[in-house]
């Protein structure tokens, strides 16, 4: 079990921020015939935990990048709080990638501390904050191991922590669960999900699986590709915490219908 | 009737014992070099006065040590220049090989060229060495750094390129400047191959000196060399050359210590 933690500045104790999404659209490259995404509005309020689903090559990890300020626009824009995000801000949103990148050569705990000591933070002040924020995954006793000391479901805790140490508005997870194994995914996805969705962490979590976007999320957004647009938004209305049972439900089982279908028809197209 | 898996032998799963082993296989190889080559010069099967004996080296070592000025004053002339040299190959080396790795034009325009000097034998040049520097300290400091700075360069640009794009992603994403790239990213990972590269560069800037010395200067260990060997004093060049390989040895065994202490961090990355 991990331990508890204080609830984050959410909705209910700080201004609600938004992460608007206005007529994306993002090209690779200018002479390219379609643009990676296109047309593409959403609203993310703080505390919601939004799943983004949809096919390989739909754009979902472009998204992702374009949200943190990681790519430029071609047109349209992406405002937080009404302030463009021209450039990451891991303060605003922080990235959890899937293959979670933690610097071989920095201990567990220097990792976790990274983002705060390029925010300017004092050394001391960030190794005590990374260590706490370990502690809040459960991997108190690994911070001065090196990250090729631990398993993957342990480095992905510790890009998870360095990723809250920032304490951003918004975390933005890029299939982070996807190079685990079934088993590690199953349970590690669920801990982590269910602490941060009590924490009121917003969350933006891209997934190729069916079931995690359905069981984390409180807001389902679909993809399609070629090119990548949103094609539904589904609200996912159980109440939290929740527990496996939930996947044996007929609400489930609807939703993985609705979702399989929505997905099927882009599937086959590019296919074509 | 079912066969007993076969127990695997407990050095092949202790690294240490296995270190112990390989090093008393490398004494006895050693031991047995020099006995062998004492047994020949004994027997007359190699000549003694072209290729000297083990013995007659460890005597010569005594009476060279003892109280031959000239030996000593050789030793610190070849370390003060190689000294020099390895600091104007690093200084040359480092930034050469950062900016060759960071700066695509840079590596289009020149990196060419640093292969291609690192590929053709370099003493064929020693004698405009000595039209440009003049004979002695200078020749050997600048053809010690040239052999040296090639190296140096070389592998700083591999240890940069090894550098996987997704921790350079990573820092981006978490607000890292291009300085903060530079510190907490490139000097870390590209840190195995500078070591690497800095090693090489002090081997062949040893080289280079040794061979100056020996060819356009009149200091020196390289110069003695030549000296003892033109007088056939072969016993008193073979205690300078066993010197200078043993050396090098005990300085690569130290730099490996060194690199091991400095990127620990490497024996936990799984393949």
């Amino acid at each position: 079990m991990l331990p508890n933690r204080t609830v984050r500045e959410t909705k209910e104790t700080k201004m609600i921020s938004h992460l608007n999404v206005e007529n994306l659209e993002i090209r690779y490259n200018v002479n390219a015939a379609e643009p990676a995404i296109t047309g593409v509005n959403l609203e993310i309020k703080q505390g919601e935990f939004v799943t983004v689903i949809g096919p390989s090559g739909c754009g979902k990890s472009t998204l992702l990048h374009a949200m943190g300020g990681m790519l430029s626009p071609s047109s349209g824009g992406i405002y937080l709080d009404g302030i463009e995000m021209a450039r990451p801000d891991p303060r605003q949103a922080a990235f959890v990638f899937q293959d979670y990148s933690l610097f071989p050569w920095k201990k567990v705990v220097d990792n976790v501390a990274m983002g705060l000591r390029f925010a300017g933070e004092d050394k001391k002040v960030a190794l005590e904050k990374a260590r706490a924020e370990l502690g809040f995954v459960g991997l108190a006793d690994k911070a001065d191991k090196y990250p090729g000391e631990l398993s993957g479901g342990m480095q992905q805790r510790v890009a998870v922590a360095r990723a809250l140490a920032l304490k951003p508005k918004f975390l933005l997870m890029d299939e982070p669960f996807g190079a685990l194994d079934e088993q590690t995914r199953r349970s590690l996805g669920q801990e982590l999900t269910q602490i941060l969705h009590d924490a009121g962490q917003s969350v933006v979590l891209i997934t190729h699986s069916l079931e995690e976007a359905i069981f984390w999320a409180d807001r389902i957004v679909v993809m399609k590709a070629g090119p990548g647009e949103i094609s539904k938004e589904i609200v996912v209305d159980e109440p939290w915490p929740r527990s496996l049972e939930f996947m044996t439900t007929a609400r489930f089982d609807d939703l993985r219908a609705e979702l399989f279908h929505r997905i099927q028809p882009t599937t086959a197209s590019e296919a074509k | 009737m079912v066969k007993a898996p076969r127990k695997l032998p407990a050095a092949r799963l202790d690294p240490s014992a296995l270190a112990r082993k390989a090093a008393l296989y490398r004494t006895l190889l050693v031991i047995g070099f020099f006995v062998l080559w004492e047994v020949l010069a004994n027997i007359g099967a190699i000549d003694e006065r072209s290729a000297s004996k083990p013995t007659a080296i460890l005597a010569a070592f005594g009476e060279m040590f003892a109280g031959n000025t000239d030996t000593y004053q050789a030793l610190s002339d070849t370390l003060y220049v190689l000294v020099i040299a390895f600091i104007i190959a690093v200084a040359i080396g480092m930034p050469l090989g950062l900016a060759l790795a960071l700066n695509a034009t840079i590596r289009e325009a020149y990196m060419s060229i640093v292969i291609y000097l690192l590929g053709i034998p370099k003493t064929i040049f020693l004698p405009l060495f000595v039209l440009f520097f003049g004979l002695g300290n200078g020749s050997a400091i600048a053809f010690g750094a040239v052999l040296g700075f090639l190296q140096i360069t070389v592998n700083v640009v591999a240890g940069v390129d090894s550098i996987e794009p997704r921790f350079f992603r990573v820092a981006s994403a978490f607000g890292g400047s291009k300085w903060h790239s530079f510190v907490h990213v490139i000097l870390p990972g590209a840190a195995p191959a500078i070591f690497a590269g800095l090693w090489h560069g002090v081997r062949n800037a040893f080289i280079g000196v040794l061979i100056a010395q020996m060819f356009v200067s009149n200091i020196g260990i390289g110069y003695l060399v030549k000296v003892y060997t033109n007088n056939f004093n072969i016993d008193s060049a073979m205690v300078l050359i066993i010197i200078s390989a043993v050396a090098v040895i005990l300085l690569g065994t130290l730099w490996e210590l060194g690199e091991a202490r400095l990127t620990k961090w490497k024996s936990t990355v799984r393949s």
